[in-house]
């Protein structure tokens, strides 16, 4: 056995620290970015990633706004887990000054939690209430009611219709758009005996979420849907189930295409893109990767709603259309005297009528203020999309409601896209609910 | 030599399935996403060679490939500093405390990534290295240590002791002895683990978004793909990026893979 030499412990050592100290010298260090914060910048999270329709706009806005202020813009990118991003950086004492964010599950409570502030303020002081749609704004107040607390500032609205490939019901001998949910499995019928499928859908995430809502809600007033999606009950009222039972009625008459519950959004874009399916439900942030996807599938698409049950509570076709897409969330460090001028000139910045035209353009978005935007809709879905409120009547949308129970929701979702009874459907979404 | 026909085709085609993923990734990379879905195995219709330069400027590739070399060389060569010299020491000693310590390394394995992470991310808070690369860098050698020291372990005790005695006789101290006879002859489990160990540094997801963050400046190549995704993803893009993460590693084990032979098969036979 021999004894450990002190050289030699102290030649490990050496060896290892070594590696750590050169290696820290040359990543460089925390503290440029630090003293650069302080010399006039703002931290920003955005969930508008590279790979979003609206990062090419939203670049223009911060490169025009630093050129204009002299404020840099440390901009970090969010991912599917933002709002688990920003809970833990601020935890972590790096809080950003501002959250462009989607109001949806943990984000919905950030205000009662202190990780954002209230805004109603800001909207008045910096000359917004008057442009600012006031259903849009409402949607982002506490409750979605009027009379709430502002959680944040909306921006990217959205319209959510369902897409009919015209070409392809003219091909299975369907002569109309269907308007009732009778005529969709009539259609739906044809569409399968002419080997096309019929209503594409992403069963096992978000796309199969929101519609299965869309038709649960058929029979049930937005009150009633709303206190449901909240607090649960969905076995317990009778409407409700109604419309759960809807669901499985069109799923068993083969309404959706094949398989439905095992499909993802991408899975549901390129059915439908590709022509292997006639109708989708999508919200306005595809209409230019529709374009995109170089299938010319935007000719040969028309907009409307989904078909209504005899005795529905809606009269037309019924479509969503919110503003809790992407908008402005104020952070208590945002919040700060220092801060709060460049967050008021980067926000405002933002709502200027040519800006929000930049993203009516490029990602389609329902402007959140009011004004002109048919200039800009050069894509042929997005100008018919800013003209269809005459055609449809405009559903709740679950997101506000249902807040952090979403994921849970979309696993029993899954299921009813699968082979889920009415009964096990609703008992499921009641435990999601309350957790 | 007696040929043995099926073990043949049963080779090929474990061969066949696992090249199946690679080709399709290859193939999708140069693709638009109405020809993933509807034609996945084919040859590209029209071979979109722009998606690679699409992703590598849309995510910030070439940083956050640079930030992933980085962050597993470092991280690599502090795991080897410490195992090396950790496993050294337990495969020369046979007491009842070497034992304890080498069950204490086993016990690592029993903590899921998972039940360290909020823990962890209270370390890295109060260390004030919260989003810094630097973090991650002795973290990962961190986590790696038990494997790494216990494998090493195993490859040491090979060593012959008639072997340690007579470097012992000529004054070759511990110093000596580690470098001179265990390493070389353990060279095979220390290029098992650089591999193993740079695999799993490259590939880590769930430290590196938590804690080190999706800032471009410190994200790493697997931080910076995911902001490929959106609403309506343009899986093309996804997957030439894909690719060009998976690349560097590839390259990386081609290259050790053909050094670990090289080393095992080293004496193997008598000339």
């Amino acid at each position: 056995m021999h004894r450990t030499t002190p050289r030699a412990v102290r030649g490990v050592a050496a060896f290892a620290v070594g590696a750590l100290v050169l290696s820290l010298a040359a990543c460089g260090s925390d503290e440029p970015a630090a003293s650069a914060q302080g010399g006039g910048s703002l931290d920003v999270v955005t969930r508008w990633t590279a790979g979003n329709s609206a990062a090419a706009a939203q670049k223009r806005v911060f490169d025009a706004y630093t050129k204009e202020t002299g404020t840099t813009i440390n901009l970090t990118e969010g991912l599917e887990e933002i709002d688990d991003q920003v809970e833990t950086s601020i935890a972590a004492g790096k809080s950003p000054d501002l959250v462009i964010v989607n109001l949806f599950d943990k984000t919905v409570g950030w205000l009662d939690a202190g990780v954002t502030v209230p805004v109603d303020q800001y909207v008045k002081d910096w000359g917004l209430e008057t442009t600012m749609k006031p259903e849009a704004l409402d949607e982002w107040r506490v409750g979605g009611v009027a009379g709430g607390e502002l959680q944040g500032l909306p921006f990217s609205g959205f319209s959510w219709p369902l897409w009919y490939n015209t070409d392809l019901l003219t091909k299975a001998g369907v002569t109309s758009v269907p308007k009732t949910t009778d005529e969709l499995i009539d259609a739906a019928q044809k569409l399968r005996a002419a080997g096309i499928g019929p209503v594409a859908v992403g069963g096992k995430d978000w796309t199969g979420q929101k519609l299965f809502y869309q038709i649960a809600q058929s029979f049930t007033d937005a009150k009633t849907m709303q206190k449901v999606m909240q607090e649960g009950g969905y076995c317990a009222t009778p409407t409700v189930m109604n419309g759960i039972t809807l669901f499985t009625r069109l799923r068993d008459a083969k309404v959706f295409v094949d398989n439905a519950a095992g499909l993802s959004s991408d899975d549901m874009y390129a059915t439908y893109y590709s022509g292997k399916a006639a109708i989708m439900s999508a919200g306005s942030w595809a209409y230019t990767e529709s374009k995109a996807s170089g299938t010319g599938i935007e000719t040969r698409t028309t907009l409307g709603g989904f078909p209504v049950p005899s005795g529905a509570a809606y009269a037309k076709p019924s479509a969503y259309q919110g503003f809790t897409g992407v908008g402005f969330m104020i952070t208590k460090q945002g919040a700060s005297p220092e801060k709060i001028g460049k967050i008021k000139a980067l926000i405002t910045k933002f709502y200027d009528q040519a800006t929000v035209g930049d993203f009516v353009k490029d990602a389609g978005i329902l402007p959140p203020v009011t004004g002109d935007f048919a200039s800009y809709a050069t894509d042929p879905l997005t100008a018919k999309s800013l003209g269809l409120d005459t055609e449809v009547d405009h559903e709740v949308l679950p997101d506000v409601w249902i807040g952090a129970a979403s994921d849970p929701i979309t696993q029993v979702l899954t299921g009813a896209y699968g082979k889920a009874t009415p009964q096990e459907i609703c008992e499921g979404l009641d435990t999601a609910t309350k957790g | 030599m007696r040929k043995r026909p099926l073990a043949t085709v049963l080779s090929w085609l474990y061969a066949l399935i696992l090249a199946a993923p690679l080709y399709y990734l290859a193939v999708s990379a140069l693709k638009t996403n109405i020809e993933i879905f509807t034609r996945p195995f084919a040859l590209p219709a029209a071979w979109l060679w722009e998606n690679f330069h699409t992703a590598w400027e849309t995510a910030r590739l070439g940083q956050a490939l640079l930030n992933s070399v980085l962050i597993s060389l470092v991280a690599i060569v502090l795991t080897l500093a410490l195992a090396v010299p950790a496993a050294y020491a337990l495969a020369r000693t046979d007491s009842r405390a070497a034992r304890v310590i080498t069950g204490a390394f086993s016990a690592g394995f029993l903590i899921p990534p998972f039940a360290a992470l909020i823990p962890t991310v209270v370390l890295a808070i109060n260390m004030g290295l919260f989003g810094t690369r630097e973090f991650q860098m002795l973290f990962l050698p961190a986590s790696a240590l038990p494997l790494s020291v216990l494998l090493l372990t195993q490859f040491m005790r090979t060593v012959p002791a008639a072997l340690v005695e007579s470097a012992a006789l000529d004054g070759a101290g511990h110093w000596r002895l580690l470098t001179r006879v265990f390493v070389p002859i353990a060279r095979p489990g220390v290029v098992s683990v650089t591999i193993l160990q740079l695999l799993t540094f490259w590939n880590e997801y769930l430290f590196a978004l938590t804690i080190t963050g999706t800032s471009p400046d410190v994200r790493t190549v697997q931080v910076a793909l995911p902001t490929l995704i959106s609403d309506a993803t343009n899986l093309g893009v996804l997957a030439a990026g894909t690719v060009l993460t998976v690349l560097p590693v590839y390259v990386a084990y081609s290259l050790m893979n053909r050094r670990m032979q090289e080393a095992l098969t080293a004496g193997a036979v008598k000339e």
